[in-house]
């Protein structure tokens, strides 16, 4: 048995490498956290899934427009839904026409520029339909005449340049009375009087749910987002009936279909899944290649995942963390940096964590197990390095003293007699790896963090907690678990003593 | 006779604390030498340098002929028995696993070890509790399991660093009576440290009187008896001629 630990160990290890790249070849669709990009994703994958051969593979919570193309640029991703302002400002860093940024984008990144979808997802401003009436206002321009109107605005578009400064200027608004407030509170506030005007996107469903008005930019100030699929060219080498595909979408999407389709998954809480297919039966007269997963399957998926980057983290966790413990109790200048570092980075923001991970790995399983295992090192280190110190000084000095050599030492007394710590760092590890875990979700690893951050981003406390509760569960059993494996791992005469 | 330790003129420092100046001892062979002189006096320094925990600063140590600055270490104190204080038995191992370390490290048979640790705890009177972890041991049985280990290997030298300074008296005296037995059978030379002056007076062939890192006085316990020469031994022997009047 002793002898067979090192076996199981290392075929564990390279199992664990031979899942990470098994993934079939398909078409990684993914998206950003918010619900038009989780619709604009699931309406190209079912197209693709009903019209081409090629399977479809979805990631739709990655973290942010940065992290997302990183991955498009790195090849983990294939395509997904972006916006001609965003491509310009956050990605080309220009103020280019489409032709332009059509253009950089193939010579720069190889990446395809779809045709728009037609819709254009930009600032807007909203007010309550009974105030613009009394006020007789319907362009932006109008409201340089009510210099007296309370402004609660989100803090984003109070600094950014074509945000409310280059209003100001563009319409001669003088320097308004503005508020910064959360999105969801401004909407509230609005309703009920506290202000009357605030900014939003001109595709988003709770401006239907209100029954805000927008104004009309008439100056041209804000610049256009309009919705395109990105593309890498190597893709369309490789699946050329995506073009196809591609041309079937272009112009489908009004600012009123968006609206309704956004409206329909924020608010009546239908899913962005049968929200897209609805829009292709009814516009390309497409039925859907094939039932979308109960929620109880895709649930037990996510479960199994989660366990799986948790017990893979833990695992190389283990393996990294007690030598470096060893190490650190070895030399005292090594163990001050060694702990130095672990800890600096479990101080890091796991979102910073995972995108400096991309460059490296890409997206999927393996970045989210660097990044499990990165965190769940300090607690094992740091309980080897106390589990070696605590031991009296003169049983260090028996075991030399009768001539064991440093490795027999090591292997026979000091690790035996720290094994309770450093099984109680383990613990720890285990128990911050099921919970870091769920961030996986945001770097395309899935894991129960799927459900979780499309809670979040839907405001659907049903599905946060389908994935919450198993999660906080699975937390509870991986601690009693790794407990009681140390009981039974555990020297049996460290008990009696 | 030829001495089996040699110190010549060894010296040792822990920064600014000299705990040996410039000793000159031989130990000979056969012989049970007591070191004796009150906490800080550099006794337990001066049996540390015989085994390499501890390298002089000054001088050397010569054990069998060889000096031990140049010869490997490990193999060194493998022939010499170590036994501590309390024991310093490994709680994570039984008391079988804790004598027959020293065959686990020189690659015995399971079973040669079994049978050589089974006689070595007969020879000290724990035939039967191979299978027992120390936390199941009374102290006089754990300093017992100590001497077992250290007796494993068959040295000819043995270093004993007050082995029964944290027993009862009255085991205390049980283990010495039977560690002077233990002794006669043996006939190995012994380096033994104490601050016990009963127990030196008692158990020594040579007691070897320590204060402030020097050798004060070297004489057999009759001869101890006679002249003490420091106030440490004097004190002593004075306090107990006053309880037997």
């Amino acid at each position: 048995m002793r002898r067979a630990l090192p076996a199981v160990l290392i075929a564990l290890v390279v199992l664990s490498f031979a899942r990470l790249h098994a993934a079939p070849p398909t078409i990684v669709i993914a998206s950003k956290q918010d619900t038009e990009g989780q619709i604009l994703a699931e309406v190209f994958a079912q197209l693709i899934e009903a019209r081409t051969p090629y399977a479809v593979e979805r990631k739709t919570n990655l973290g942010g427009t940065l992290l997302v193309f990183q991955a498009l640029r790195s090849g983990s991703v294939d395509a997904y839904p972006e916006y001609t302002g965003t491509i310009d400002a956050t990605i080309l860093h220009g103020t280019l026409s489409f032709d332009g940024i059509r253009a950089a984008m193939e010579q720069r990144y190889g990446i395809f520029v779809s045709d728009e979808l037609g819709f254009n997802n930009t600032y807007v401003l909203a007010m309550k339909a009974e105030t613009a009436r009394q006020l007789g206002i319907r362009r932006i321009s109008d409201l340089a005449a009510h210099p007296d109107l309370r402004w609660g605005v989100t803090p984003e578009f109070l600094r950014r340049s074509d945000g409310l400064p280059g209003l100001e200027r563009a319409y001669g608004l003088g320097t308004v009375d503005a508020v910064d407030l959360e999105k969801s509170l401004a909407y509230q506030a609005l309703a009920r009087g506290a202000i009357q005007v605030t900014d939003a996107y001109s595709t988003d469903g709770q401006l239907l749910r209100y029954g805000f008005v927008t104004l009309q930019d008439d100056r041209h100030f804000f610049p256009g987002y309009r919705a395109l699929y990105l593309v890498r060219d190597g893709t369309l080498r490789a699946a050329p009936d995506l073009r196809g595909v591609l041309h079937a979408l272009a112009g489908t999407i009004d600012d009123r279909t968006m609206t309704a389709m956004n409206a329909r998954v924020d608010i009546a809480r239908e899913s962005p899944d049968e929200v897209a297919a609805q829009f292709l039966a009814q516009r390309l007269h497409v039925t859907r290649a094939r039932a979308a997963d109960s929620t109880f399957s895709r649930l037990m998926r996510a479960l199994l995942r989660h366990i799986e980057l948790t017990f893979v983290a833990l695992l190389f966790a283990v393996l990294f963390g007690v030598p470096l413990g060893i190490l650190a109790a070895a030399h005292a200048g090594a163990g001050r940096a060694i702990m130095k570092v672990v800890g600096t980075l479990q101080t890091v923001p796991s979102i910073a964590l995972l995108a400096l991970m991309i460059p490296l790995f890409g997206i999927g399983v393996l970045p989210a197990v660097v990044a499990l295992v990165l965190y769940g090192l300090l607690p094992i280190v740091a309980n080897t390095l106390a589990g070696l110190r605590q031991i009296p000084s003169e049983l260090l000095d028996a075991a030399e003293g009768i001539g064991l050599s440093p490795r027999q030492a090591l292997a026979w007394v000091r690790l035996p007699l720290a094994l309770p710590f450093i099984l109680a760092g383990v613990r720890t590890s285990a128990v911050i790896a099921v919970g870091t875990a769920t961030i996986a979700a945001l770097i395309g690893a899935g894991g129960l963090g799927d459900f979780i951050l499309t809670g979040l981003t839907l405001n659907d406390p049903a599905t946060l907690l389908l994935g919450a509760v198993p999660a906080a569960l699975l937390a509870i059993v991986v601690d009693e678990l790794v407990y009681r494996l140390g009981l039974l791992v555990r020297p049996r005469g460290l008990d009696r003593a | 006779m030829s001495a089996a330790i040699r110190f010549e003129g060894v010296t040792k420092r822990f920064g600014a604390l000299a705990a040996l100046q410039d000793v000159t001892l031989d130990v000979e062979d056969g012989e049970l030498l007591v070191v004796i002189g009150r906490s800080g006096s550099g006794k337990t320094t001066l049996l540390r340098c015989v085994n390499a925990l501890e390298i002089p600063d000054a001088g050397r140590v010569v054990v069998e002929g060889q000096p031990i600055s140049g010869s490997d270490l490990i193999a060194l104190r493998r022939r010499i028995g170590y036994v501590i204080q309390s024991g310093g038995l490994f709680a994570h191992m039984t008391v079988e696993q804790n004598v027959g370390i020293l065959g686990r490290a020189a690659g015995d048979a399971p079973a040669r070890r079994a049978a050589r640790a089974a006689e070595v705890l007969a020879t000290v009177g724990l035939a039967d509790f191979g299978p027992r972890y120390p936390g199941e041991l009374s102290g006089g049985q754990r300093q017992r399991v100590g001497i077992a280990r250290a007796l494993y290997a068959d040295p000819q030298i043995m270093l004993l660093d007050e082995p029964f300074a944290a027993l009862d008296p009255v085991t205390r005296m049980e283990l010495q009576d039977e560690f002077k037995r233990l002794r006669r059978e043996l006939r190995k030379t012994m380096l033994f440290v104490t601050h016990d002056v009963e127990e030196a007076l008692y158990l020594g062939d040579r007691i070897a009187v320590f204060d402030g890192g020097s050798l004060l006085q070297l004489e057999t316990p009759a001869e101890l008896k006679q002249h003490p020469a420091t106030d440490y031994i004097a004190r002593f022997l004075r306090r107990r001629e006053q309880d037997m009047q």
